[in-house]
C-alpha cells in the first residue's frame, strides 16, 4: 500500500425530485491507495452505490447532482473536467463493475466486440492488435479458451462467466481504480469464493485499487484491507478491517457486527437494530443514527459529530469518542 | 454468505410522493381523468336518450329532429353560428335537408352499440382461446398462437370487403368482420398472463388438491386475467369506434339512411366545397370520443396494471 | 438456420392452401354467388348459359380444382363485371398502388423511427411533447377525415394542391400524406417506448462507464436493441397499410388496387374480391416469414437456438 490514487473530500450528492431533495450522500471523505481493497459497507439505500456512481460522474440526469466536495483521482480533481475529458477518464483511469451479470452485457453483440470496444476507444489500436488485447483481458479474469469466447454472445455464458466478462471489460485498459458494486451478490455461494480469489489475484498482478461496495460483512472480512461503514449518506467509521471487526468504536458498526449470526457464540435470539434508517428527504439535525442509537446523548440529537482519528488510519464520527 | 439485515431495495431515484406537488399539477392530473370520463358518459347518455322510442315515447328525446327525415327547403344550411345559418339547425343541414346535429346524435348509437358488441364478442372468444393456449400449452398453444399471428397481420378490411361482397353491407357485416379477427389481440395477451399464472403457487395448490384442468382455468386463471382484460377492453372502445367509422366511410357498414359518423363524412365529401360542415362535425365527434376513450383507458391501465404500459 | 427457413416456408405454404380453401368455400357458403349477378331482365335460360360460360355450373368441388389449377398457372380468374382477366386488372392497378405505398412507407417509417428516437433521447423537451401530441391525435382522429379536411383547406380554400389526378408530384402530396398519417403515430410511439426501455438497461449504463461517447451509446448500443420489438411487429403493419391504401385511393380516386377492390365489392364481383383476398393472404404470410428470418439475424439468440 503506497501511493494514494483516490482522495475524496466531503463529497455531497443529492437527487432533486418532485418530492424534494434526497440527500443521498451527505459529505463523505476517504482515501484509496494503490493495490488496496477498500470496502464500502452499509445497509441498502445508505448511499454506497451513489457514492460509486458519483466517482464516475454517472448519476442519472437530470435528477442526480454532485453538489459539493472534491474527487481527486491520480492528482486531478475530476469535478473540474469537461464532459469529454471525463469520458477519457472512464475506462482508463477508473472503471466499474455492476451488480447483475445477466443484464450488464448487451445481448446483440459478441463478447469480443464489447471488450474490444473499450480497447479500441481508449488505446486506438489496429484491428489485429485489438483481439490480442481482448484475449489478454479475458485471460486476466481466468476465462477458459479466450480465443473462442471472442465470437460468443452473452446468452451463451453462465452468470459467473458473464461476471468475469464484465470484469474483463472493466480491466481491459488497466485502470488504476476499480469500483465493484456488489459484484458477488448475484452469484452462487460457491462461485463467490472463486470470484473473490480472482479479484485478489488481479490486484496482485496489476496493483489496481479496488473500492468494494457490499452489504455482506463476510465478503468484507475476506477481501478488504480497509473498510468504511456508511449510514444514511455519511461514513460513520473507517479503519483497517481487523480493527473494525475486533474493536469497533461506533455504535452502528458494533450493532452491525453483532447482528451477523456466529457459530461460536450461543445466541438465543438474532440481534437486530431497532427502527428504520431516516428518510433522506427529512434528515434529523444531529447525528443521523441518534434515533436508533443505544448510547445516544443529548448532544447527538443537536449536532453532527466531527470525524476523529483514534489511531493510525482509524477514524470515527461519534460523540462518544473524544 | 452472512449479511446485515436487508431493508428496502436500493433505488437510485426514489419515488416522488404526491404531497409535494403543486396545486397546478394536481389539477392537471385530475383533468386527465375527469374530462375524458365526462365525454364518455355524455356519449352513453346521448346514445341512450337520443330518442325514447324504446320507452314507448318516440317523440321525446335529446335529438332535435328525426335523423332520416329532411326538409328539402332547408337543405345545405350552414351551422347556426355562421351567417346564413338558422338557429333551428345548430350544426347545419345536409343535401337532403336533414339536421346534422340530430344525425350526429343518432350516430352515437351506432358507434357505441357496434363497438360494445364487438368488444364483448371478441373478448369472450379471445379469453377462451387465450386461457386454453396459455394454461394447456404444448401443441394446442402452438397452433392457437400461429392462428393469432396470422389473424393479427391479416387486414381486416379485406375480410370486411369479402363479407360485404357475399352478404352485402350492413350492421351484421360490420360486427362479423370486426369480430372474426378482433379476438386475436385478446388471445395473445390473455395467453401471456395465463402462462404466468400457471407457474404460481395457488395453481399448484389447486392441482395438488385434485382440481380438474377446466376448474382451474375458470376458478383460478380467469379471475387473475380479469384485471388486464378490463384494461384492454376499455382501450379497445376507441379503436372499435374508429374501425366502424372506416368501414362506414367506405360504404360497407351501416347502410343509408341510418346515420353513422363514417358514412356522414363520406356524404360530406361530395359537398366539401359548398357545405364543409357535413363532413367536419361527425369527424370531430369521432376524434373526441376516441381520444377520450384512449385517455380513460390509459388511466384505468395505470390504476389496474401498469405492467401493460407498452400498449 | 436453413432448416429454420425451410420449416417456416412449408408452414406458410400449408397456411396459404388452407386459406384458399376457406375463401373459396366461404364465398359460396351464403348461397350460390351467381344469384348476386342475376339480372331481372335475364331469363332462366340465359342465366344458365352465362353460368356455363363462366364454368360456374359445375359442382363446387370441381370448381375448386379448376380454380387451383388455374392459380398454379397464374390465372386468377375473370372479373364478372369487367369481363377481363383479373391478372390484367391487377397489372394495371398494382403499379399505381405501389407508386403510392412505397414512398409513403419509406418516408413514414424513417420519420417514425427518427421521431421516436428523438422523443426518447430528449425526454420532456419539445420533441418529446410534440411526438406525444401527434401520437394522441393520430390515433384518435380518423384518417379519412383528416385527409378530407386537409383537402378542404389545401385544395378548396387555399388552392395549393390539386384534388385528383396523378400527374405531378404535387398530386402526390395529399395521398402520401394521408398514408403516412395512418402509419406514423403507432410506430412512432412504439419506437419511443422501446427506446426508453432500452435506455434504462444495465448494459447502457456499462457503455457509459466505458467512457463511450453518447453518440455511440445511443446509435450502436441502444438503437439496435430498441428496434427488435418494432421489427417483429412489422407484420402487424400490413393491416394498417392496406387500410391506408384502400381509404386513400378511395378519397383521392387513385386508380390502384384499393379502389379496384372497393368497386368490385359494390358490384358484387366476387371473383375479383376472392382473388385479392387470396393474394393478400400470400402477402401476409410472406411478410411474416421474412420478418421471422430477419429477426433471427438481429437477435442472435433465435439463430443459435434453431440450429
Amino acid at each position: 500500500m503506497s501511493n494514494i490514487i483516490l482522495q475524496v473530500e466531503n463529497l455531497q450528492t443529492s437527487f432533486f425530485t418532485r418530492a424534494g431533495e434526497f440527500k443521498a450522500v451527505g459529505g463523505v471523505s476517504f482515501i484509496v491507495h494503490e493495490g488496496e481493497t477498500f470496502g464500502l459497507v452499509g445497509e441498502s439505500a445508505c448511499g454506497k452505490t451513489v457514492t460509486g456512481l458519483s466517482l464516475l460522474r454517472l448519476l442519472p440526469e437530470p435528477a442526480g447532482k454532485i453538489i459539493g466536495g472534491k474527487i481527486i483521482l491520480n492528482g486531478r480533481n475530476i469535478m473540474e473536467l469537461s464532459k469529454k475529458e471525463m469520458r477519457d477518464v472512464r475506462g482508463t483511469e477508473i472503471s466499474m463493475i455492476l451488480q447483475d451479470p445477466m443484464t450488464s452485457l448487451n445481448p446483440v453483440y459478441t463478447i469480443g466486440n464489447q471488450i474490444g470496444e473499450s480497447v479500441r476507444l481508449h488505446q486506438g489500436l489496429r484491428d489485429d492488435m485489438v483481439d490480442d488485447e481482448v484475449i489478454s483481458a479475458l485471460r486476466l479474469l481466468r476465462i477458459p479458451a479466450p480465443e473462442q469466447r471472442l465470437s460468443d454472445y452473452p446468452f451463451q455464458l453462465s452468470g459467473g462467466m458473464r461476471q468475469r466478462v464484465v470484469g474483463s471489460i472493466a480491466m481491459s485498459c488497466r485502470p488504476r481504480l476499480l469500483i465493484a458494486d456488489e459484484p458477488t451478490t448475484a452469484l452462487d455461494a460457491t462461485i463467490q469464493a472463486q470470484y473473490i480469489a480472482l479479484f485478489k489475484d488481479i490486484q496482485k498482478q496489476t496493483n489496481v485499487g479496488i473500492i468494494f461496495i457490499t452489504h455482506d460483512f463476510g465478503v468484507v472480512a475476506n477481501i478488504c484491507h480497509r473498510v468504511a461503514v456508511m449510514y444514511a449518506g455519511k461514513i460513520v467509521e473507517t479503519g483497517p478491517t481487523s480493527t473494525i471487526f475486533k474493536a469497533p468504536k461506533h455504535p452502528y458498526t458494533t450493532a452491525l457486527i453483532n447482528s451477523v449470526p456466529r457459530l461460536d457464540r450461543k445466541d438465543d435470539r438474532l440481534y437486530s437494530i431497532e427502527g428504520q434508517p431516516p428518510s433522506l428527504l427529512n434528515l434529523p439535525p444531529g447525528c443521523r443514527f441518534a434515533p436508533r442509537c443505544p448510547d445516544v446523548q443529548e448532544i447527538c440529537q443537536k449536532e453532527q459529530p466531527p470525524e476523529v482519528e483514534i489511531n493510525e488510519g482509524h477514524t470515527v464520527s461519534c460523540w462518544k469518542v473524544k | 454468505m452472512l449479511s446485515i439485515i436487508p431493508t428496502i431495495e436500493d433505488k437510485a431515484i426514489p419515488k416522488p410522493k404526491f404531497s409535494g406537488l403543486s396545486r397546478g399539477t394536481r389539477i392537471l392530473r385530475g383533468l386527465s381523468l375527469y374530462i375524458p370520463a365526462t365525454v364518455m358518459v355524455l356519449l352513453v347518455l346521448v346514445a341512450i336518450f337520443a330518442n325514447l322510442a324504446w320507452l314507448g315515447l318516440p317523440d321525446v328525446g335529446i335529438s332535435p329532429y328525426e335523423p332520416n327525415k329532411g326538409h328539402m327547403r332547408d337543405r345545405l344550411l350552414p351551422p347556426a353560428f355562421m351567417e346564413d345559418g338558422k338557429s333551428d339547425y345548430l350544426l347545419g343541414t345536409d343535401r337532403l335537408g336533414r339536421d346534422v346535429l340530430s344525425r350526429v346524435i343518432y350516430g352515437a348509437r351506432i358507434s357505441l352499440s357496434v363497438s360494445l358488441l364487438v368488444i364483448l364478442i371478441t373478448a369472450f372468444i379471445g379469453t377462451l382461446l387465450g386461457i386454453t393456449a396459455g394454461y394447456i400449452g404444448g401443441r394446442v398453444d402452438g397452433l392457437i398462437m400461429r392462428v393469432v399471428d396470422v389473424a393479427l397481420s391479416f387486414p381486416g378490411l379485406i375480410l370486411a370487403l369479402l363479407l360485404a361482397t357475399i352478404i352485402g353491407p350492413g350492421y351484421v357485416t360490420v360486427v362479423v368482420a370486426l369480430s372474426v379477427l378482433g379476438w386475436a389481440g385478446y388471445a395473445r395477451m390473455v395467453r401471456g398472463e395465463s402462462l404466468r399464472i400457471r407457474q404460481s403457487d395457488f395453481v399448484a395448490q389447486a392441482r395438488v388438491n385434485g382440481a380438474s384442468t377446466l376448474r382451474i382455468m375458470f376458478k383460478h386463471v380467469f379471475p387473475n386475467v380479469l384485471n388486464s382484460l378490463i384494461v384492454i377492453m376499455t382501450l379497445m372502445v376507441g379503436a372499435m369506434i374508429l374501425a366502424e367509422s372506416m368501414l362506414s366511410y367506405l360504404g360497407i357498414g351501416i347502410s343509408a339512411p341510418t346515420p353513422s359518423w363514417g358514412s356522414m363524412v363520406a356524404d360530406g365529401r361530395n359537398e366539401l366545397d359548398r357545405a364543409w360542415w357535413i363532413a367536419a362535425f361527425p369527424g370531430i365527434a369521432i376524434g373526441l370520443v376516441v381520444m377520450s376513450g384512449n385517455f380513460l383507458g390509459d388511466w384505468i391501465r395505470d390504476k389496474m396494471d401498469p405492467r401493460l404500459r407498452q400498449l | 438456420m436453413t432448416r429454420f427457413i425451410i420449416i417456416r416456408l412449408l408452414q406458410a405454404i400449408i397456411a396459404i392452401l388452407g386459406i384458399m380453401v376457406l375463401v373459396f368455400f366461404l364465398v359460396r357458403a351464403a348461397g350460390d354467388p351467381m344469384e348476386l349477378l342475376k339480372n331481372p331482365n335475364m331469363t332462366e335460360e340465359q342465366f344458365e348459359l352465362l353460368k356455363a360460360r363462366l364454368g360456374l355450373d359445375k359442382s363446387y368441388a370441381e370448381q375448386f380444382w379448376v380454380y387451383i389449377g388455374d392459380l398454379a398457372q397464374g390465372d386468377l380468374g375473370t372479373s364478372l363485371l369487367k369481363q377481363r382477366p383479373i391478372v390484367d386488372m391487377i397489372g394495371e392497378s398494382l403499379p399505381n398502388t405501389l407508386k403510392l405505398t412505397i414512398p409513403s412507407f419509406v418516408i413514414g417509417m424513417t420519420l417514425a423511427v427518427f421521431l421516436g428516437m428523438m422523443a426518447a433521447t430528449r425526454r420532456d423537451t419539445f420533441w418529446d411533447q410534440g411526438v406525444k401530441f401527434v401520437a394522441v391525435l393520430g390515433q384518435a382522429l380518423p384518417g379519412f377525415w383528416v385527409a378530407i379536411m386537409a383537402m378542404l383547406v389545401l385544395s378548396v380554400y387555399w388552392k395549393l394542391l390539386p384534388v385528383a389526378g396523378m400527374d405531378t408530384p404535387a398530386h402526390y402530396v395529399l395521398p402520401v400524406g394521408t398514408m403516412i398519417f395512418f402509419m406514423l403515430p403507432g410506430m412512432m410511439r412504439l419506437v419511443r417506448s422501446c427506446m426508453l426501455d432500452v435506455l434504462d438497461s444495465e448494459y447502457i449504463k456499462l457503455a457509459r462507464i466505458k467512457g463511450l461517447p453518447e453518440r455511440t451509446v445511443i446509435w450502436k448500443h441502444a438503437f439496435r436493441n430498441a428496434l427488435i420489438t418494432p421489427l417483429t411487429t412489422l407484420g402487424l403493419l400490413i393491416p394498417q397499410l392496406v387500410l391506408g391504401a384502400v381509404i386513400t385511393e378511395t378519397i383521392f380516386n387513385w386508380p390502384g388496387m384499393g379502389r379496384m377492390i372497393v368497386e368490385s365489392t359494390f358490384a358484387r364481383d366476387f371473383t375479383v374480391v376472392q382473388a385479392i383476398t387470396i393474394l393478400t393472404a400470400v402477402l401476409v404470410l410472406g411478410v411474416n416469414l421474412l420478418v421471422d428470418i430477419s429477426y433471427a439475424y438481429v437477435d442472435p439468440q433465435i439463430r443459435f437456438q434453431r440450429s
